[in-house]
């Protein structure tokens, strides 16, 4: 207890793994039916993400979509409509939109920032946390410090900031998220990577002359996979949430076309009366929970599988 | 046409009923205001006669009670029984005339809580009470300077810690939708000549009782300082070669000097040319007077709310930005109402907490009986408002033109918008109808921007109509004609194989004016093919673009401008060298019809010339204009004088009334 | 322990220079918006000229290049000035001090209620493990990480109030020493919905850890001295568990904070959260680093004082 990290991060916990467990993961998620719930979940997020609205290369519709309306396609004279089997499954809106079809269309966008933003955050971050560890001395003490000041900054905040000083969009989101995942990222990459160098076999591949790059190559990133993949899943939930936290303050991604969920609820809020009309704010509200506790339970399953010395350890929160 | 005809009745009844009132009512907009004359010797006199007025009042209104009473049981068989029941009716209620007939939505709501109702409450007989605190729901600004750039948002705060020269009157028997000229500082005023303005003051205005002023006499040079501040920056910084420009100074530029006599307490403004407009624009609610003592000093003191001092009815306390202000009553405060006779102002105490960003935290200090007056959006607000409080008190009022939903354009010149076919297809392809009924449950008409105080109407008792106008008086292009608008962009080469595609810039803030643009995008894509697509822009700088055109194709926007005059809507915003016209029109005839209202004093024909620049825009279409909503608001019943006017929406815009508003508890 | 603290001090003063640093040059990286924020503020925009928003710019001494704009901002903070609001032209020293009290109580609510019903649950769930509280307990801890707090903030204010009849969030909040009763009345909703997140987080890691001590030999040991079962809980397994717990916290304080800003701003509370908003919607700099530099030096020394806790729960530790 001598760190001398004035933050640390809450994915510390996760130590350094053994050999990779991935062939069990179909075996242990039928022990785990949360797990499995969160995976069917996911799934079927992922199916609507894809299939829900239609694909289309260069204006040209390859697959149709499923989702019954458009999500822009206005009809003010059903607007505000109850719940109805079959035409508004989910409602409609003070424009008359279809709930439903606009939950389905948001769940491409949530599905892309969620995908995209985590990928690319845990990756600059595995970058920078290895190098950091590797080369140590200077270069790694100012990397740690610039992470610490990064770290003390609320994510919320630093978010806001940037999508208000330059302009939101999808793009503008990933590139806020990745820039606040990667000083936690590089940091949990640093710990594993530092203990892993202790490790005899990577002091004998020096000895006998092997080169950095290589010792990297060859022994510290088949080591890393396990605990990168392990974040990456108890990122997304996170990374969805933070995408629909910047759009309910309008300052997210959405679009008229493609509505975000986040944006969806602000909807619902400056509306109003929800008690009248209380589908506005259930629909998104309940869509982003459900994701987000899927991606949590998942994450809780393929933690425990990977790595069983950290079961139950609500690291990732 | 029978209810065009309906109309001229209605109000010609209101003529008969207010012949009393109508003499001061004609003092009024544009050339009025400086044709006629208000003088100040005239002001006692018509001082005695508001006072006669005002004791005739509580039997007038008792008998017209009574026989509101009893109009029931009669029916309007005769003229005269329909006559006086149209005259003593409470908001909410309708002849039994009007009950017969087929009103559309927003004739019946316009109707029902007509501004004329007001003065009709239970309650107004009692007189004015004084004490107890006004709260509503307020944000306080963030700059309270007067004279900064930010002058114009002190709209809304001003009028309660500030005077004017002149302002419009604001209480129940005010007209909400046309400004008279009242005086305020002034006591009166007279026009020798066309170029000359001269205003007597009132005797005995003493500053509020707050450092550096600390209550002193103001004095007709103090009058001067603050008119030549607000007309010309050099005035604040007479050092600088680069001095500042006012907000207000663009009101100003026929002013050539102003001259001030202590001793006679007057005011003299020497201009170089006739100024229609001029006495209007003053009433402008943030062109008033402050202290000399901050402008020959360091104007920028005046940014800080502790600094606020001037010779207005409140003295403000105390703010927290973002959150809430508090004012009390200013216990030196020149004015009595005209009405009463009595001192004023009323209230002990203002009170403005926020509830901007949270409505439904709003609400709840609307049902807790916190808050005395809300601002109610819709008919759901509407129906959520006397729901929750039975005595709930509805205005109706007709829009300004000054904010309305319009769409620009980045450049006239450049395709597609350079081709008028283009424009007027766009507007023929707006379904206006499914916007009012669809958007604003059917309280709302078709919108242009120009003062509709244009149309002039001799049997009203302003001489001019009440909004709003028919889609016919707009032009062939203001009507709803997919079939016409596609043929006008065949035309113009956009057709199936070629559609018409732009970016259309909107802020994403959701509410109204977020889904009318929506489905004003869905109704090109439905009835033309055309692909508008939403550049999204955000709410803190969508008005900025406007100025700076800083949007790629077309902007849609609400703002106009809130003005006190045509002349704002006319030369201020079409003339090609006028600073607030950020649509690229430049066109010889409108800047040419601009120049002549300006200077045109007499009514009826300044009338005809902005009717010549109304039907040129709307020929051109160099602004598309959508559905216009009206506005609602709602307050408690034992709440009285609190009114909106069609340009001042108060709170918002404008709170003149604020020293005459009391409570009967 | 001295050489350790000031170590860590020195620590922290680095880390909030470098903070300010990027704060300050994240805010001015794009720059060109702040007259246009200020001036369009509120839909009365009708003066607004080019010629104003340069006057604005000038005034406002935006037209000078960022890092020598961060000099003077440095030098004047170090004094203890951390500049004026654009907006308002107030101190934002000043602003943040009539705000910072209803943050802190919020945040402090938060957490002392997080700690009062995550603890107890958390090692009852783990001690009375398969029964019903424990059951309720792991349900709670995973709808409460999942349900984000801007809808759960939406439910409580605009179903829950309607449901049990009182309103929530009207007029501004006194602070607490000018009323303590109505201040609660204000505070304890959103302090609830602040505190959700924290709470399942601290409950599922205090559960987790009970479990795992539950099982070491030294409990083993104190049971077979014949100590009831209370006392072994309390004193061996509470104590030793408690410490990951308090990590997990000093990690999460950060994440609380962003949680209020939010929270803040759908219940209306003017704290620093709800100014930031503004201010970030308004560009308006000063206020934007001036709060951010001072929620970071917030959560620095929470972690600070998390670490040094460490020594007084668990004697055995010692900073050297």
């Amino acid at each position: 207890m001598t760190t001398s990290d004035p933050i640390a991060v809450p994915l510390d916990v996760l130590l350094p793994v053994g050999p990779s467990r991935l062939r069990s993961l179909i075996k242990m998620a039928r022990e785990r039916p949360l797990g499995a719930f969160g995976a069917v979940v996911i799934v079927i997020l992922l199916i609507t993400a894809i299939f829900g609205q239609d694909i289309s290369i260069a204006g040209e519709t390859i697959v149709p979509g499923f989702a019954p309306y458009p999500a822009d396609e206005t009809d003010v004279v059903n607007k505000l409509a109850p719940p109805t089997w079959p035409d508004h499954f989910a409602g409609t809106d003070s424009l008359g939109r279809d709930m439903f079809s606009r939950i389905i269309y948001g769940a491409r966008t949530a599905m892309i920032i969620g995908l995209a933003a985590t990928g690319m955050g845990i990756a600059i971050g595995t970058l920078f946390g290895t190098i950091s560890a590797y080369l140590g001395g200077v270069g790694d003490m100012v990397v740690q410090r610039i992470s610490d000041a990064f770290q003390a900054l609320p994510p919320l905040v630093l978010m806001m900031v940037l999508v208000t000083m330059m302009s939101p969009g999808i793009g503008t989101v990933v590139f806020v998220i990745v820039i606040f995942l990667v000083p936690g990222t590089q940091r949990v990459i640093r710990g594993t990577v530092l203990s892993l160098k202790e490790n005899t076999y990577i002091e004998a591949a020096r000895t006998i002359g092997a080169s950095s790059p290589r010792i990297v190559m060859q022994h510290i990133l088949p080591n890393i996979v396990a605990p990168i993949m392990v974040l990456s899943t108890v990122t997304i939930g996170g990374t969805i949430l933070a995408e629909a936290a910047l759009s309910f303050l309008a300052l997210g991604a959405n679009s008229a076309a493609n509505p975000t969920w986040g944006f969806i609820l602000f909807e619902a809020t400056q509306r109003g009366q929800l008690t009248r009309w209380p589908w506005l704010a259930l629909t998104p509200g309940v869509a982003i929970t459900l994701i987000v506790l899927a991606f949590n339970l998942f994450g809780d399953a393929i933690r425990d599988i990977l790595d069983p010395r950290l079961r139950g350890t609500g690291a990732g929160g | 046409m029978a209810e065009r005809n309906y109309w001229k009745r209605m109000q010609r009844k209101r003529l008969s009923r207010r012949s009393l009132m109508s003499a001061s009512a004609r003092a009024g907009v544009g050339a009025a205001g400086l044709a006629l004359v208000g003088c100040g010797d005239d002001d006692d006199s018509q001082q005695a006669a508001a006072q006669a007025q005002q004791q005739a009042q509580p039997q007038q209104t008792a008998a017209q009670q009574q026989a509101q009473q009893t109009a029931a049981q009669q029916a309007s068989t005769s003229q005269e029984a329909a006559d006086e029941q149209a005259v003593t009716l409470l908001p909410g209620q309708l002849t039994a005339e009007e009950e017969a007939m087929s009103l559309t939505p927003e004739e019946e709501w316009r109707l029902r809580y007509h501004w004329s109702k007001l003065q009709n409450l239970p309650g107004q007989s009692d007189g004015p009470k004084y004490g107890g605190t006004w709260t509503l729901a307020h944000l306080p600004a963030a700059n309270w300077n007067v004279l900064g750039p930010n002058a114009n948002l002190m709209a809304a705060f001003a009028p309660m810690f500030y005077s004017q020269l002149v302002v419009f009157p604001m209480d129940d028997w005010a007209n909400a939708h046309y400004y008279e000229n009242e005086g305020d500082l002034a006591a009166g005023w007279e026009i020798p000549d066309v170029t000359t303005l001269v205003f007597q003051l009132q005797d005995g205005i003493k500053w509020q009782d707050k450092a550096p002023l600390n209550g002193r006499d103001m004095t007709a040079e103090d009058v001067k300082i603050a008119y030549d501040a607000l007309r010309d920056g050099s005035f604040l910084a007479p050092d600088s070669d680069d001095p500042p420009t006012t907000v207000q100074a663009s009101s100003y530029t026929a002013v050539k000097d102003i001259e001030f006599d202590n001793s006679s307490n007057t005011v003299r403004f020497n201009l170089t040319e006739p100024a229609a407009y001029l006495l209007n624009n003053m009433m402008n609610p943030f062109h008033v007077v402050a202290a000399p003592e901050y402008i020959t000093d360091d104007y920028t003191q005046l940014d800080d709310w502790r600094n606020t001092v001037g010779t207005g009815p409140y003295v403000l306390d105390f703010v927290e930005q973002g959150s809430e202000w508090k004012a009390s009553k200013n216990p030196t405060y020149f004015k009595k109402d005209p009405r009463s006779g009595m001192q004023l102002p009323y209230m002990d105490a203002l009170h403005g907490p926020d509830f901007v960003s949270q409505r439904e935290s709003e609400w709840a200090a609307w049902e807790t009986g916190i808050i005395d007056r809300i601002t109610l959006q819709d008919v759901y607000d509407y129906e959520q408002a006397v729901e929750q409080q039975p005595d709930t008190v509805v205005q109706v009022t007709a829009p300004p033109p000054g904010w309305q939903p319009y769409m620009t354009f980045k450049d006239l010149n450049e395709a597609p918008f350079n081709d008028v076919r283009v424009r007027q297809a766009l507007s023929l392809g707006m379904d206006r109808e499914e916007q009012k009924e669809g958007i604003y449950n059917g309280l709302a008409a078709a919108g242009y921007g120009q003062n509709w105080t244009f149309f002039r109407d001799d049997s009203s008792p302003w001489g001019f109509r009440e909004w709003p106008w028919t889609a016919a008086e707009l032009g062939e292009f203001v009507s709803f004609d997919p079939a016409k608008g596609r043929q006008l962009l065949d035309a113009a080469g956009y057709n199936e194989d070629n559609p018409l595609e732009f970016d259309a810039a909107m802020y994403t803030v959701p509410g109204s004016y977020l889904n009318l643009f929506l489905l004003i995008v869905d109704q090109w894509k439905r009835n033309l093919g055309v692909n508008a697509k939403h550049e999204q822009v955000d709410l803190e700088t969508w008005i900025a673009r406007l100025v700076t055109r800083d949007f790629s194709q077309a902007l849609f926007t609400w703002l106009i401008g809130a003005e006190m005059d045509a002349d704002g809507l006319s030369y201020g915003k079409l003339h090609t060298d006028s600073p607030g016209n950020f649509y690229g029109i430049s066109e010889p005839d409108i800047d040419q019809w601009c120049l002549d209202q300006r200077q045109e004093l007499d009514v009826d024909k300044r009338s005809d010339i902005l009717e010549k620049i109304r039907v040129r825009e709307l020929e051109n279409m160099w602004r598309i204009f959508a559905v216009n909503p009206y506005r609602i608001a709602g307050r408690r019943g034992y709440l009285y004088n609190e009114i909106d006017t069609y340009n001042a929406w108060n709170p918002g815009w404008g709170a003149t009334n604020t020293e005459k508003i009391w409570k009967n508890l | 322990m001295g050489g350790y603290l000031v170590r860590r001090l020195l620590g922290v003063v680095v880390v909030i220079f470098l903070l300010s640093f990027i704060a300050f040059m994240l805010v001015n990286a794009f720059p060109g918006s702040t007259a246009e924020r200020l001036l369009a503020e509120g839909p009365q925009g009708s003066g607004i000229t080019q010629e104003i928003i340069e006057r604005f710019n000038k005034e406002l001494g935006l037209d000078r290049p960022p890092l020598e704009r961060y000099g003077d901002w440095l030098w004047n903070a170090v004094r203890g000035d951390l500049g004026n609001s654009f907006a308002s032209s107030e101190s934002v020293l000043n602003d943040i001090k009539v705000r910072l009290p209803r943050s802190l109580e919020l945040v402090m609510l938060a957490s002392v209620m997080a700690f009062f019903i995550a603890i107890p649950v958390g090692v009852l769930s783990a001690v009375r493990s398969g029964t019903f509280p424990d059951y309720a307990g792991r349900v709670f801890t995973i709808l409460g990480l999942a349900i984000p707090n801007f809808f759960l903030g939406v439910l409580v204010v605009s179903f829950v109030a309607e449901w049990l009849n009182v309103s929530l969030a009207t007029l501004p909040s006194p602070y607490i020493w000018d009323s303590f009763v109505q201040n609660l009345e204000g505070m304890i909703a959103p302090a609830l919905v602040l505190s959700a997140s924290l709470m399942a987080t601290l409950m599922r890691m205090q559960r987790s850890q009970v479990l795992e001590i539950i099982h070491e030999d030294y409990v083993r040991t104190a049971r077979a001295k014949g100590l009831s079962e209370r006392s072994v809980i309390l004193k061996h397994v509470f104590r030793n568990s408690f410490i990951p717990v308090l990590t997990i916290f000093g990690n999460q304080f950060a994440f609380l904070i962003s949680g209020a800003v939010i929270v803040e701003y759908i219940f209306r509370i003017n704290g620093i959260g709800a100014l930031l908003v503004t201010s970030i919607r308004r560009a308006d700099f000063n206020e934007v680093v001036g709060i951010t530099v001072v929620i970071g030096l917030g959560v620095v020394l929470i972690n600070l004082l998390v670490d040094l806790s460490y020594a007084w729960i668990d004697p055995r530790i010692r900073y050297g």
